[in-house]
């Protein structure tokens, strides 16, 4: 007996994922600290978010490491307020709309209060 | 300059003192004829031929222990110059740190808006404001010039129901001691306005 010629039908590929799911997206630490400072700003009480360095006190700045971020703002408030509760809401709302808009989890939120003054809104 | 320099300060010059009152005690003794003639006889020179024969005797030796001396004397007085700057204020104030996160005051931007605060008061011409205290008990230190015009009481009513109940909200406590130090002045002349 004599081999004939089998046709192997081609291969299919293997099906690509949900179009969703293809690449990978990085968020750049930039992108969150912009996102942070402007998230800061709608807070009531914040009536200042410094995101460059000033010769006393460091930019506000983050760091995002696989999917967490680690993010420091300097921001001024508004005084009288109590500033535990400001900073509380802060935290809350940045932390929220970070994740929201990139989907980047905020592990650690470190606030500095730079200065204080002008009225309460 | 803050309490504890100003207690080592005292320390010091006591000490000082102390040190040169026996010395020029001891010397005026000599002079008297207080000691012993046989030791240290009055109208001679102090470094006589014993001192002189001492520090020949023991060699070279010696003055390295004086340059050793001299030495840690003026490490001493350099660290107490550079002491001199240390300042009470503190730099920042933590009033949470949780993990979440940490959260800071600068003392300085607080100081200013009690200081702001108080100077809202009636007659204040002048405020001035400092966070001083360990991290987990800030006190206020307030220097106030004031028009001696104006009652005073109006002033503490102002501290006391207003500028202070402010500092305790801002940072959560129910209490927050303070110091004030007022000063009276003459109210400013007012502006002569030239048509």
């Amino acid at each position: 007996m004599t081999a004939t010629g089998v046709t192997v039908p081609a291969q299919r590929p293997a099906p690509l994922p949900a179009p969703e799911r293809r690449g990978r997206t990085e968020v750049a630490d930039r992108v969150v600290t912009k996102i942070a400072c402007c998230a800061a700003r709608e807070v009531p009480e914040v009536r200042e978010v410094h995101q460059r360095a000033r010769p006393w006190a460091r930019a506000s700045d983050c760091e995002v490491h696989g999917g967490r971020a680690t993010v420091r703002l300097n921001v001024s408030v508004a005084y009288p307020a109590p500033l535990h509760a400001v900073a509380a809401r802060l935290r809350e709302h940045v932390i929220r709309r970070v994740a929201y808009q990139t989907g980047v989890e905020v592990s650690r939120l470190d606030i500095t209060m730079t200065d204080l003054g002008g009225d309460l809104p | 300059m803050n309490r504890k320099t100003g207690r080592g300060n005292r320390w010091g010059l006591g000490l000082v003192g102390l040190v040169l009152t026996v010395l020029g005690g001891s010397a005026l003794a000599r002079g008297l004829g207080a000691f012993s003639q046989n030791w240290a006889a009055a109208r001679t020179t102090i470094v006589d031929g014993n001192v002189t024969g001492f520090f020949a005797r023991t060699g070279p030796g010696i003055w390295w222990l004086v340059a050793l001396a001299a030495l840690i004397v003026a490490v001493l007085a350099l660290r107490w110059l550079f002491v001199q700057g240390r300042r009470q204020t503190r730099r920042t104030l933590r009033i949470e740190d949780g993990p979440t996160g940490v959260t800071d005051v600068a003392a300085g931007g607080m100081a200013q808006a009690v200081a702001a605060d108080v100077a809202t008061g009636p007659g204040v011409l002048h405020a001035d404001a400092n966070l001083v205290g360990p991290p987990g008990r800030p006190e206020v230190r307030l220097r106030v010039a004031a028009d001696e015009s104006v009652p005073i009481g109006a002033l503490g009513r102002h501290l006391a129901e207003v500028a202070l109940p402010h500092v305790r909200d801002a940072l959560d406590r129910d209490r927050v001691p303070a110091v004030a130090r007022v000063s009276l002045e003459p109210s400013p002349s007012p502006h002569r306005v030239v048509r």
